[in-house]
């Protein structure tokens, strides 16, 4: 594992181990060379394998926004909404006229039309700034990202095999490097996904490329082009950084909201006594 | 061992040298039997490679069945096969000419990857290849749980009374030989490895040595850490949540009865002997929060062996085994399983119930009328 260091002395600690790696010689292919190097697999490539998660405001709202109350009155000040800064290149997302009146239609209907209030799979980029830490396995040729939330996975092709059989909720992600930069190309998409709670959302034309770049040995750059020509008058941008879960025993703890959601979902449906 | 010494201890070339040099030799339609002798790829950090996507679909029935004795294994697979077929011809219904044979629900999305074994029972110990006796505790919950079963058959009260499965919510742990999309993706990467269920769960075990979790996290999948003993991955898992009631198959308590089964099901013949439930559609006994110790040891270049041990001094009066082999599917593309998210079933079973209650309370109005009239 990377060495960890933080504070005003880090840099020397990091000069004082450099040099002692070079002097004994212990410093094997494929651990990183200093604090600030990335972790590489055997054949050179970064190693994205860990557990990330994003944080800020992204799921809330991508755009700019100031605070909002809850809409669950009862909740107060744990349901509102934090304000945020904007994640979209250029601030805001270009949609075309009627997306623009739909997508306030959406932020109206939050509770009841938002697939995360439902448990349903998130979609990709949401997946990714979700409030749950996901994990990448990594291994030659061989991608699978984890999310904490409800099922969600998405095992991702390094052969790329274009568009996929049918219609998916986490699309179908064919992957590749360029240099240091793992670039995702997602596709196939259903209709059904949003970005946020804000009710920013796409059409099944939507194409995602995500592009995962090394920043620091805990530190990830995301990037996503969105590119939606029935919804967006031209593509955008979603940048954000991924911190790496650096506790000793971090894991993935098992979210199945299906079953948390049933009572919302089918509790009128069930039989109340006397009746 | 540290991470930054083990590549050297462990070089390609060097595992190549270790490998032991007499390999098992392949045969046509060879049974899944341990075997020391095979050394799997490694992986670039020098695990035991035991990645990609295995399925094991199964027409072995859990428990061998009473009239079998003591036979572990059939001699051949004609022999095996004429056992089924006397079987299946014992135990299929009456001919109903009114009713043609439609096939079985959803037999066109359900290729069957049956792994050859030639053994008549999945369970290896107990050698006699049946289940332990219940504990008087967990003879009581079984119980309860077929009454339970019973009167709230088709009635759709509530989603609680529906399996977590047909819910979207779990399968039950450990895997059995199951109708459909049994496909299982294996992925590794240093200190961890994952194994994707191509239905609802994914697991991600670390392989450092860490404790389990807080037993105060029970978990669906329970919480797994795993090790490597030679090329054998042995996983512990504790902190099962006792919410699932899917496993074993019941196939020898119908009704409370004990009774012998060795083919058909629900589903009808289509559906391997291997899937088994009890009169009511369900199988499985209740589950307490057992030990669960699993076993995979690659056999050779497709087949892996599978050991799952339950201990579960709550429900079962002693620890036992079963042994299903895996078998590598290179062309089986695992998709997505958005169950949850289109789940009309469960929506439509309940909603179609409460308009029967609807009708019934109507009916009932009515007659009162009409008696107080």
């Amino acid at each position: 594992m990377p060495i960890r260091l933080s504070g005003p002395r880090s840099g020397l600690v990091a000069a004082w181990l450099a040099g002692l790696a070079l002097c004994v010689g212990v410093q094997a292919a494929g651990q990183p060379s200093s604090s600030t190097a990335f972790p590489r697999t055997a054949d050179g490539k970064p190693d994205l394998s860990g557990i990330w998660q994003a944080v800020g405001t992204a799921n809330w709202d991508l755009e700019a926004h100031g605070p909002r109350p809850s809409p669950v009155i009862a909740l107060g000040a744990v349901g509102a909404v934090p304000p945020g800064v904007s994640y979209v290149g250029g601030g805001t997302i270009p949609y075309q006229p009627w997306a623009a009146a739909k997508k306030q239609e959406n932020a109206k209907n939050w509770m009841t039309l938002d697939p995360e209030v439902k448990c349903f799979l998130p979609g990709v980029p949401r997946a990714t700034y979700l409030p749950y830490p996901f994990q990448i396995l990594q291994s030659p040729g061989r991608f699978l990202i984890v999310y904490g939330y409800s099922y969600a996975r998405r095992e991702i092709n390094m052969v790329p095999r274009g568009k996929g059989p049918v219609d998916f909720w986490m699309g179908w992600s064919d992957g590749h490097w360029e240099g240091d930069t793992l670039v995702v190309d997602v596709t196939s998409f259903n209709d059904q996904t949003w970005f946020d709670r804000a009710g920013n959302f796409h059409s099944d034309a939507l194409h995602v490329t995500e592009r995962y770049t090394p920043m620091t040995p805990h530190h990830l750059t995301y990037e996503a082009v969105i590119e939606d020509p029935k919804v967006f008058t031209r593509p955008w941008t979603i940048t954000l950084p991924l911190y790496r879960r650096i506790e000793k025993e971090a894991e993935l703890l098992e979210f199945k909201c299906a079953e948390l959601t049933e009572e919302l979902l089918y509790g009128h449906l069930v039989k109340k006594p006397g009746r | 061992m540290s991470r930054l010494i083990r590549p050297l201890v462990y070089s390609g070339a060097l595992a190549a040298l270790l490998a032991p040099a007499i390999l098992a030799v392949p045969v046509a339609g060879q049974q899944a039997e341990p075997a020391a002798a095979y050394a799997p790829g490694r992986t670039p950090w020098s695990d035991p490679d035991l990645q990609g996507v295995y399925d094991f679909q199964s027409d072995v029935p859990f428990q061998r069945p009473l009239e079998l004795g003591n036979t572990v294994r059939f001699a051949s697979q004609d022999e095996k096969a004429e056992y089924q077929r006397r079987a299946r011809a014992r135990s299929a219904p009456p001919p109903r000419p009114a009713a043609p044979n439609v096939g079985a629900y959803g037999a066109e999305w359900t290729p069957r990857n049956v792994v050859p074994n030639l053994r008549t029972s999945l369970l290896q110990d107990p050698p006699d290849g049946r289940l332990p006796p219940m504990t008087p505790e967990g003879l009581a919950r079984y119980r309860a749980l077929t009454e339970h079963r019973r009167k709230s058959l088709n009635k759709y009260d509530t989603y609680a009374d529906v399996a977590t499965y047909e819910r979207c919510i779990s399968r039950p742990m450990p895997r059995i030989n199951q109708g459909y999309n049994s496909g299982t993706l294996i992925v590794q990467s240093p200190g961890w490895v994952a194994f994707l269920y191509e239905q609802l769960d994914t697991r991600i075990i670390p392989l450092d040595g860490r404790p389990p979790l807080d037993p105060g996290i029970r978990q669906w999948s329970g919480s797994s850490r795993g090790h490597w003993e030679g090329n054998t991955l042995v996983v512990e898992t504790v902190n099962l949540t006792d919410k699932q009631a899917g496993f074993p198959p019941a196939e020898l308590l119908r009704g409370g009865k004990e009774e012998p089964l060795t083919t058909g099901s629900p589903l009808g013949d289509e559906i391997a002997v291997g899937v088994l439930y009890d009169e009511l559609g369900r199988s499985g006994y209740p589950q307490g929060n057992f030990r669960l110790t699993e076993r995979y040891t690659p056999i050779d270049a497709q087949l892996m062996n599978y050991e799952a041990t339950i201990d579960d001094p709550t429900t079962w009066t002693k620890p036992f085994t079963y042994l299903m082999p895996w078998r590598r599917e290179p062309n089986y593309q695992i998709y997505e399983y958005a169950c949850h998210e289109s789940n009309y079933g469960l929506r439509n079973a309940l909603s179609g119930a409460r308009y029967q209650d609807k009708v019934a309370a109507e009916a009932a109005k009515r007659k009162n009328k009409q008696t107080s009239k």
